[in-house]
């Protein structure tokens, strides 16, 4: 062999890149982002302890009826807009609809039993309740993710006698935009469009317009 | 990622080959950067964008609802940015294929290295261009006695594995190497950085850690600010700490149930084990013996209050006693809660004096009680304090560990304790502002003083409700310890750590076992050596002061004697 004719060595062969057919190459490649992605599965998604979850199948935000939208604006969680239609359980297993209620004014509160200005509000919402019984009036108590015997808990511990309804997904709760700054309410007229929003604890002024408006 | 400007070695063009068109594009830096560029881009519009919350996915009408409040913002732009995807960034299909295209590239990138790394290491280039012996950056040519089996000896003793490749016209060529292997720690290096931006990635759109004061008895508290199907509660079961048998605390402790859905959890979590659900970790972070549960019903038997009132650290200090009968029965020990203020004579408050009241049961389990009345202001450092009443003719003073006696009871000041005090300024059923105070004897248990719902301070045992005058009922329903817990999620951190394993390992085959690869040609007036090694070794160096080793005497340099001397 001719020592002249020899190539130089490779000083840094890291640095180049070869393209060595389309299995070894792009083939190998794929191999190796297929197993990371399955190792990520196998132990950030498969991991059995991050299971469970709530999954309300029917309940949550439905539809609001062509019919019952006479202003022909979209619903959505804002003053001078149709409320968000939603089905949603009682604790104990009785559907509500709030579309249903149309003809009366309706009170929607957004509470937790966590939720240390709920507890505090809660039993305005029973007298205002009470007060305005004889009035197409009702509130609608909407608990958020909680379980139905924690909520069952929390209006027996009150006397609560207004209906309470699962939020047990939280779609309820994201589509009026609220969040875990609990309590939320808000004040829809008889044609089921929003006239007030109370973000935190109804305070006595609010409850006396609350009190004022459903009486028009 | 392909960045360096050294030629890329392309497929052979023998017609159409669109897999060598896919690695070129691949391997291209600008492509690469192109990419990295566009997912850093919608990545900070998905960051600054309101993103569709989870629970509305796949609910037309739930997103229609929630798209119109962006209207608020966006105006006439929600529509057309609602259809490019951008309130969806981080689920849109195009986003993830991005990320998926970047990671291909990233590993096509290095594969297409690795394999002339790996063959260069297996399969290497033992004979070089006579050039080379001339050219090299590590060179060194000198005479030494003993012909080519002196080198390879001397070779072999520097761990050097040698072979003899060719011997022609009494010329020999050698070709040695050690730690060739150790190349492969660039990668390993490389893939640890990559890991750590893996890791990193997965920590800051898949973590989490939030905070959260759990009292016992309260509801479980929900870890997400937005709701949706997957949201976990935590509960505080029972918050401990532990104390051995002389008092000293030893840890603290915190019993949690959490739950998802209707799978619920429970487990323990202490200072230094966290324990886990749902794939979450949750740590002891502090811990609060300052929350009592009051229940406070209207005269019409409404619930108008059933909280727990949380004293937040606000306290107050008193004095602190124990009583004991003839026999050493202890009858009483603990603080007294303060039940009025003698405002004295001046305006200021230096010759302000505080009351209370030391009452006792007169034996074990009696209900018959004995009361002294106390008083006590603080003179200099010291609170002092004055007994009256019982036995005593007189008031008499007290410093902290005095003690007196008076028929049969000897009482003793054990010194300033401060208790959880707080006022309330809209508790229902009061008409000003109420102050409690959270005491604990244990003989009789925790009471709740209350001042201001009626004339005198009124002391409320646990679950004993108490009806005053205005009708309302108050029910003290038990003293409760709270914990801080510290919930965190980090599915980076064990990249992280396999990251900081392989860094360390690479980094260790790097710089602690360097490679050398020398090529040698060995004639019988003299040799030449010719190698590579990393930048900054001195090699031509080395390679001299083996040949001094080997008897050469024209093989050091000046610069290497001085240097050794």
């Amino acid at each position: 062999m001719d020592g002249d004719n020899l190539p130089l060595p490779d000083e840094r062969p890291n640095r180049r890149r070869e393209y060595s057919g389309a299995g070894s190459t792009l083939g190998v490649a794929m191999l190796i982002v297929l197993a990371v992605a399955a190792a990520l599965w196998w132990f950030e998604v498969r991991n059995p302890d991050s299971g469970g979850g709530v999954d309300s199948g029917e309940f949550g935000i439905v539809e609001l009826p062509q019919g019952l939208n006479r202003g022909g604006q979209k619903p959505a969680a804002q003053v001078g807009r149709p409320a968000p239609d939603f089905l949603l359980a009682s604790p104990e297993g009785a559907d509500t609809r709030l579309s249903a209620l149309r003809g009366q004014w309706v009170l929607l509160n957004f509470w937790a039993s966590w939720c240390e200005p709920c507890r505090s509000e809660t039993p305005d919402l029973q007298s205002l309740s009470v007060r305005l019984k004889e009035r197409p009036f009702t509130v609608v108590g909407v608990n958020q993710q909680e379980r139905p015997a924690t909520a069952r808990e929390f209006t027996e511990s009150f006397g609560l006698t207004y209906p309470i309804v699962l939020d047990r997904d939280g779609e309820v709760s994201q589509a009026y935009r609220v969040g875990r700054g609990l309590p939320v309410s808000l004040l829809l007229d008889p044609q089921g469009v929003i006239r007030k929003i109370y973000l935190g604890r109804l305070s006595a002024d609010a409850l006396a317009e609350v009190e004022r408006m459903a009486a028009t | 990622m392909a960045t360096d400007a050294r030629p890329v070695a392309t497929p052979q063009a023998a017609g159409l080959d669109p897999f060598g068109t896919v690695w070129r594009l691949l391997a291209n830096a600008k492509f690469a950067l192109t990419l990295i560029a566009l997912a850093v881009l919608f990545g900070l519009i998905g960051v600054v964008v309101p993103q569709l919350p989870e629970a509305m996915r796949g609910n037309a009408a739930a997103k229609a609802a929630w798209i119109e409040l962006r209207r608020d913002d966006y105006g006439a732009f929600t529509g057309p940015m609602d259809r490019l995807g951008m309130f969806e960034i981080f689920q849109a299909p195009w986003f993830v294929g991005l990320w998926i295209v970047i990671i291909v590239a990233v590993t096509v990138c290095a594969v297409s290295r690795f394999r002339p790394t790996a063959r260069s290491i297996h399969r290497p280039q033992r004979e070089v261009s006579e050039r080379y012996f001339e050219t090299a950056h590590h060179r060194a040519d000198y005479t030494h006695p003993g012909g080519a089996a002196t080198v390879e000896a001397a070779l072999r003793k520097r761990r050097y594995r040698v072979e003899r490749v060719r011997e022609a016209d009494g010329t020999a060529y050698l070709f040695a190497e050690r730690f060739g292997w150790s190349h492969y720690g660039t990668f390993v290096s490389h893939l640890a950085l990559l890991m750590v931006l893996v890791g990193s990635v997965l920590t800051k759109f898949g973590g989490y850690n939030e905070t959260f004061a759990l009292a016992e008895g309260n509801p479980g508290i929900p870890i997400f600010a937005t709701p949706g199907g997957g949201q976990i509660f935590v509960k505080m079961v029972d918050a401990v700490r532990g104390v051995d048998a002389t008092g000293n605390i030893v840890d603290f402790r915190s019993h949690l149930e959490v739950t998802r859905g209707d799978r619920a959890v429970t487990c323990t979590s202490t200072v230094n084990d966290p324990c886990s659900a749902f794939g979450y970790k949750f740590h002891q972070a502090a811990f609060f013996d300052d929350l009592a549960r009051l229940k406070v019903t209207a005269p019409n038997g409404q619930v108008v209050f059933d909280q727990v009132v949380d004293f937040n650290a606000k306290s107050t200090i008193v004095p602190a006693f124990r009583v004991t009968n003839a026999v050493g029965q202890v009858l009483f020990e603990g603080a007294v809660a303060q039940l009025a203020t003698d405002t004295g004579l001046s305006d200021g408050r230096e010759d302000d004096v505080a009351l209370g009241e030391l009452a006792f049961p007169v034996s074990s389990g009696s209900d018959v009680y004995l009361a002294y009345a106390l008083s006590w202001r603080v003179v200099g450092s010291e609170l002092r304090v004055g007994i009256a009443g019982g036995g005593f003719d007189q008031p008499r003073g007290l410093s902290q560990g005095e003690s007196v006696a008076d028929v049969g009871f000897r009482v003793e000041y054990l010194g300033p304790r401060a208790i959880p005090a707080l006022r309330v300024d809209d508790l229902p059923g009061a008409d000003g502002p109420v102050t409690f105070q959270l005491t604990n004897d244990p003989a009789s248990g925790p009471r709740l003083a209350v001042a201001g719902l009626s004339e005198d301070v009124a002391f409320l045992s646990a679950n004993a409700p108490v009806e005053f005058e205005n009708g309302y009922s108050y029910e003290f329903r038990g003293r409760l310890d709270g914990a801080g817990i510290d919930v965190r999620r980090d599915p980076g951190d064990t990249f992280l750590w396999v990251a900081v394993g392989m860094a360390m390992l690479g980094l260790g085959m790097t710089f602690y076992l360097p490679r050398r690869r020398l090529w040698v040609k060995v004639t019988p007036a003299r040799s030449y050596f010719a190698g590579i090694a990393e930048k900054p070794a001195r090699y031509g160096r080395e390679l001299r002061r083996m040949g001094a080793e080997m008897g050469s005497r024209d093989a050091l340099r000046p610069e290497d004697v001085r240097e050794d001397g």
